[in-house]
């Protein structure tokens, strides 16, 4: 299968979505082509009926006669203009509505991803080809329809204008065209020019976008070290530097804009000079003279327009390439939780027989996720929360997780099982695989070899309904998603489930947020992710453990909470987690730089080299295990916050 | 050196930019005419062919005319060139000059203007903004000039052959102006809505796919899709509303304007023609002219509504400039730093009364080592800011020598001081110009011998380039502790008498601890330092303790006698660290 006719298939496939859309587009398109064509034609009959009405003295009366039939034609096709002149509009639609189903759908590729995929892809990267790779100019969305149906107006209205001319007066049609191709070579040569001049110019712009970033974030600094001075005669030259990439830009640009506005000026000439000596020599009318010269107006932007779609036309290809990139991408054993997620938690892909889909026929969303934050309380679905939310063990059986690109394994060979009640530690140096552990127990990495079981379930195969409710997490960043602090506590809830107010106090108290929330003016209503609140990393780590106790979950997955606690608020969680009888049968797994933490677990598991290295209680391992003995001695040693 | 502008209306800032590139202003609008003119001989010159030299069937003035409209084109076209440069030039001038004096007059902007605008606004102030201002000076003027010239150009044209034709136009065009005025005021906040809702897509997308974990964990990958679409949603149905909105009017317009305004002049002139009143050719010069009005009259309708938010911008600029500057920059006592620092019942707020330091007075003397300790949140910090001159206090007094820090020349009293933040700045530029910040003074060799004493060196041989290399973005192309101690080689470079040290809480690797210990010792030794201490070896090594609890000096002195006699004192490096109390045991 070859590129072009792959990206083709493609295109076809998301034009499908809208087929009734596209045809009556491709109609517009072609009768708003014809409608202009024939514009000059009228109006080369008004002219030739009007000379021949003075030169044959014809009678004022008979030639009103005409005129206003001719008048009628004008009014019909100024309706016929009016009711195609609609196209671009339709065209502009249709680009946002291609628009919202690409993204949809990637959107919804890329959250069925294992997490290995952002490893692979870094997040900006994923978020630009989300966004502005399918919404700008000239990229995907716009090429889809603008881009192909422009082109699809130019060839048509260049077909339609040639034939006219040709039909007119073939020598005059020669003549005229004559120096199109010159005018075209000399417009694409300045264009590539261009390019080269407007890079240097975005590197300038970056450099100053560059410059105002480091200067406003880094203005303690500046100002400390009192150089402020320098850094604005830096900045100085800096504008300097842009000021001449910027004008070297402009001019080339400004040749360009000439080119194209006096390109069809060129042609003109040649046709006043051939074109009035033929009118002047009476071998065509006045009415033919104006036509050409009308068509000539009309015909040269289309003409200047096709290479430049293909321009267009192949950047857009390279952002499909990077979309479909993303798709094809599997981690671990992708397929078989792709197929699942097809089944059970797809919404947006209703695509039949889709290319992009590997799955034919996914049925229609039957959505119990639809449900927004806000909302959540409301929809009170009283489904089996008994039974399958229930945490009865999790079990890792000889687990090894390795990334992409690195040649040691993360995670070697790691067992061990956990059940409800149980407190467990993770310790372990920097890159021992603590991390990976909790996210490979979370199902957000896949392992290579082994597999991590809940409730005797493989992990992976839960679909999000399932986990909903069954574990907390608390991540090391705590990804908090804009909205009211309420709103990001709730989101812990499983489905269905109502915290009361008093329940939701409890566990603000827990989490140790109480004081806070009385601090911001909104309370739990505070916003987040909005300038004006400033909403401290310790406070956002709190709040994120609050989320994950909203759900009371059978597992709590606690991923370094030494930044977000202090030892005293530690203590005061572990105490309440013991307290409240809604976690007394709750299993914890908890990473921490702090071996104060130990004293509150059953056992601790010393990761060393992303392996087991020492796996019991506290006191066992500092009798039985030297390498655990060290490192604690170690840890003691060293003045730890 | 301060710019004062005055505020007046916007008008005069504009006049103001204007006057100081008059030489490239006037030029440019003499340019812009005769632009207008050639637009306007094109049709013309069609015309005198047709009505004088086809009837004629005189072949050498046909020729003659064709000349002269090669030569109305070229002449033009150059014109254009040369005008468009001046004013692109013009443009690109005044905006650099403002960009300029917005930047420095930014820095020179207390600190806590800084807290209150993200980085974010203040770049889209330097730059969305004053490029919206440049294209009032450019393309926009220039636009709406020459429209402008075209418009009464068609018109005294069309008045001096055609009078009543003429003030039909005249009333069509102004129907037309405002029609578009208004179509332009409704759709435009129908356009900002819809970049906002792709904004928010934006960034929406972008906290689903940061948060992705979390949603995975969470088993709420289908609440984001569904949040996503909602928004999605109303974007793409919007954008549908406007673009159909948009090209119906067009189309209406150009409907209109072409073949209904043919129409209506064939009813009235073709009688005209037939009976020879009126000749074949202005016939055809005013199938041209109405087939050229729409253009100029949707682009001047375009235009206002451009210049009003060029105006906004500029207001926005505007404000910047006149935000005060810093008190004491460059005036002011000249700063001496021989005795002491000393706080005599500092109150200190960020906003109202929300008191972060209360009645706070303690003395620092030239050469000792402090270290402030208390829970986070305390105030430690600001004594920092306040020492620095980021921030002044609203009662009581802070005295360097006995003289007022608000009546010493700020600027030069920073020189004095060598500050570590917490979070340790990097630049993303060389790791030279992180370490001296562009002060030439300090040679490289300084900055070498900076970067070894704190045991940066490696480190620093380890990239790429070395010295030169290019940090990236917030240096994470170096471990955060490599990050503090390249701050303390900046402050080491710069040599100043006073370090002001807010020591980092992030974890390091036990041989980085090492040398920033070490690093310590070094900078402290013959200078005066303050520390607002995270790790146990600073506070075992300070001359005196402050303890600070809810923005209030509970308590200083050496760290055995505060463990002794103070119990909160106690309790806090039990816990916070846990190492100090077998140190003492």
């Amino acid at each position: 299968m070859s590129q072009k006719f792959y990206h083709l298939r493609w295109i076809r496939e998301v034009w499908r979505e809208r087929q009734a859309l596209v045809w009556l587009l491709l109609f517009l398109t072609l009768l708003s082509s014809a409608v202009a064509v024939a514009f000059p034609l009228l109006t080369k009959q008004l002219f030739d009926l009007l000379e021949h009405a003075i030169d044959t003295k014809m009678s004022e009366d008979a030639a009103m006669v005409q005129v206003r039939r001719i008048a009628l034609y004008f009014a019909a096709i100024g309706v016929a203009g009016l009711i195609a002149g609609i196209f671009p509009g339709v065209r502009g639609a249709l680009n946002m509505v291609f628009d919202y189903i690409v993204r949809k759908r990637y959107f919804g590729e890329v959250v069925r991803k294992d997490i290995r995929f952002f490893s692979k892809f870094r997040s900006g990267d994923v978020i630009t080809r989300l966004t502005s790779d399918i919404s700008d100019f000239p990229k995907i969305s716009w090429f889809l329809c603008s881009g192909i149906f422009r082109a699809v107006e130019s060839a048509s209205k260049v077909t339609f204008c040639i034939i006219a001319m040709f039909s007119l007066d073939w020598r005059l049609a020669l003549a005229s065209l004559a120096s199109l191709p010159v005018m075209l070579l000399v417009f694409s040569r300045t264009q590539a020019a261009i390019y080269d001049r407007v890079n240097k110019n975005e590197q300038a712009i970056s450099e100053i976008n560059n410059q105002l970033e480091m200067s406003f974030s880094g203005v303690r600094v500046i100002k400390a070290f009192a150089s402020e001075e320098k850094y604005t005669n830096f900045f100085k030259d800096a504008l300097g530097k842009r000021f001449n990439t910027e004008m070297d830009v402009i001019k080339l640009e400004t040749v360009l804009h000439l080119i194209y506005q006096y390109i069809d000026y060129v042609a003109q000439i040649a046709l006043v000079f051939v074109g009035g000596l033929m009118v002047t020599k009476r071998s065509i009318s006045i009415g033919t003279f104006y036509a050409f010269y009308n068509y000539l107006n009309m015909l040269i932007y289309p003409v200047l327009d096709i290479p430049q779609l293909f321009v267009f036309g192949k950047r857009a290809f390279v952002n499909i390439d990077r979309l479909e990139e993303m798709r094809q991408y599997e981690t671990g054993s992708q397929k078989q939780c792709s197929e699942l997620s097809q089944k059970k938690q797809n919404p947006s892909l209703q695509n039949r027989n889709s290319v992009l889909s590997q799955k034919k026929n996914s049925p229609p969303l039957q959505d119990q996720n639809r449900v927004s934050l806000q909302k959540q309380q409301e929809s009170i679905k009283k489904n089996d929360i008994a039974n399958s939310d229930v945490f009865r063990s999790l079990h890792f059986e000889n687990v090894t997780v390795r990334y992409e690109q690195r040649r040691k394994a993360a995670l070697s060979d790691i067992s061990f099982e956990i059940l409800p009640g149980e407190k467990f530690l993770i310790i372990g140096p920097v890159g021992s695989g603590k991390s990976t552990l909790i996210k490979t127990a979370l199902g957000l990495l896949e392992p290579q070899k082994g597999r991590v079981v809940i409730n005797d379930k493989p992990v992976r195969s839960l679909d999000p309904t399932e986990i909903r409710g069954l574990i907390g997490y608390v991540p090391q960043d705590p990804l908090l998603f804009s909205g009211s602090i309420r709103e990001n506590i709730l989101f812990g809830c499983r489905e269905g489930q109502i915290l009361t107010e008093e329940e939701l106090l409890r566990i603000i108290e827990v989490s140790r947020l109480t004081e806070e929330i009385e601090y911001f003016s909104d309370g739990l209503e505070t916003k987040l992710g909005q300038r004006g609140t400033s909403v401290s990393g310790g406070q956002k780590q709190r709040i994120a453990i609050a989320r994950a106790l909203a759900g009371y979950p059978g597992l709590l997955l606690l991923d370094d909470m030494t930044a977000s606690l202090d030892t005293n608020n530690e203590e005061a969680l572990w105490h309440s987690l013991a307290a409240m009888p809604e976690f007394a049968r709750a299993a914890v797994i908890a990473v921490s730089h702090r071996l104060s933490s130990i004293q509150y677990v059953d056992r601790v598991l010393f990761l060393n080299m992303g392996r087991i290295a020492g796996f019991g209680k506290h006191a066992e391992l500092m009798e039985q295990n030297a390498a655990y003995r060290e490192f604690v001695a170690e840890h003691v040693r060293r003045p730890s916050k | 050196m301060q710019k004062k502008l005055d505020s007046n209306d916007y008008l005069s800032t504009i006049m103001r930019y204007l006057s100081r590139y008059r030489m490239l202003a006037l030029p440019g609008l003499i340019v812009m005419i005769a632009i207008a003119l050639g637009q306007l001989a094109g049709p013309y010159i069609l015309k005198q062919i047709i009505d004088v030299a086809v009837p004629r069937e005189d072949t050498s003035l046909l020729l003659a005319y064709a000349a002269a409209f090669l030569v109305i084109v070229s002449v033009t076209g150059a014109l254009s060139y040369l005008g468009m440069i001046l004013l692109a030039r013009l443009g690109l001038s005044i905006v650099t000059h403002i960009k300029q004096d917005i930047f420095s007059h930014l820095l020179k902007l207390p600190v806590s203007y800084f807290d209150k605008h993200p980085v974010g606004e203040l770049m889209s102030r330097t730059e969305t903004d004053t490029e919206r201002v440049r294209d009032m000076f450019s393309t926009l003027g220039a636009n709406l000039i020459v429209n402008v010239l075209t418009m009464i150009g068609i018109f005294i044209v069309t008045f001096a052959l055609m009078p009543a034709l003429a003030l039909i136009m005249v009333g069509i065009s102004l129907g037309l102006l405002i029609i578009l005025i208004l179509f332009f005021s409704k759709i435009f906040p129908m356009y900002e809505k819809a970049r906002s809702l792709y904004a928010k897509i934006t960034a929406k997308v972008t906290e689903f796919i940061q948060g992705i974990e979390v949603l995975k964990a969470y088993g709420r990958t289908g609440w984001a899709e569904a949040d996503l679409d909602t928004t999605a949603k109303e974007r793409m149905s919007l954008e549908v509303r406007i673009s159909l909105i948009e090209y119906s009017m067009m189309s209406l317009l150009n409907a209109l304007i072409g073949p209904m305004f043919i129409v209506v002049l064939l009813l009235l002139y073709a009688p005209k023609a037939l009976t020879g009143a009126m000749t074949l050719g202005t016939i055809l010069l005013f199938v041209e002219y109405g087939a050229r009005l729409l253009r100029p009259i949707a682009e001047i309708a375009e235009s206002l509504r451009s210049l009003q938010q060029a105006r906004t911008s500029l207001s926005r600029i505007r404000t910047i400039m006149s935000t005060p500057e810093e008190p004491n920059r460059g005036s002011g006592k000249a700063p001496t730093f021989e005795r002491e620092i000393r706080f005599d019942h500092v109150w200190f707020a960020y906003e109202d009364e929300d008191w972060v330091l209360r009645d706070v007075s303690f003395v620092i003397p030239k050469g000792s080592f402090t270290a402030v300790v208390g829970a986070s949140g305390s105030g430690k910090s600001t004594i920092i800011s306040i020492i620095c001159g980021f921030a002044f206090p609203q009662r009581g007094k802070v005295l360097v020598d006995d003289i007022p820090l608000d009546e010493i020349d700020i600027v030069a009293w920073r020189r004095h001081i060598g500050l570590v933040l917490q979070e340790s700045f990097m630049f993303p530029v060389s790791v030279l110009e992180n370490v001296r910040l562009y002060q030439e003074e300090i040679t490289e060799d300084k900055v070498k011998s900076a970067l070894s004493i704190v045991h940066a060196d490696k480190a620093v041989s380890m990239l790429p380039d070395g010295l030169e290399a290019n940090l990236w973005e917030r240096g994470s192309n170096l471990s955060s502790g490599e990050r503090q101690l390249i701050s303390f080689a900046r402050a080491l470079a710069a040599d100043p008498d006073l370090i002001l040290l807010d020591e980092a809480t992030s974890n390091v690797d036990m041989t980085t601890e090492k040398h920033i210990k070490e690093s310590m010792d070094v900078l402290r030794k013959g200078r005066t330092m303050v520390v607002v201490a995270h790790r146990l070896s600073s506070i075992l090594k300070a001359d005196r303790i402050f303890y600070i609890d809810e923005g209030r000096l509970i308590a200083e002195g050496t760290h055995e006698s505060l463990y002794e006699e103070l119990p909160a004192y106690r309790l806090l490096v039990d816990q916070q660290f846990p190492a100090g109390k077998r140190v003492l045991v």
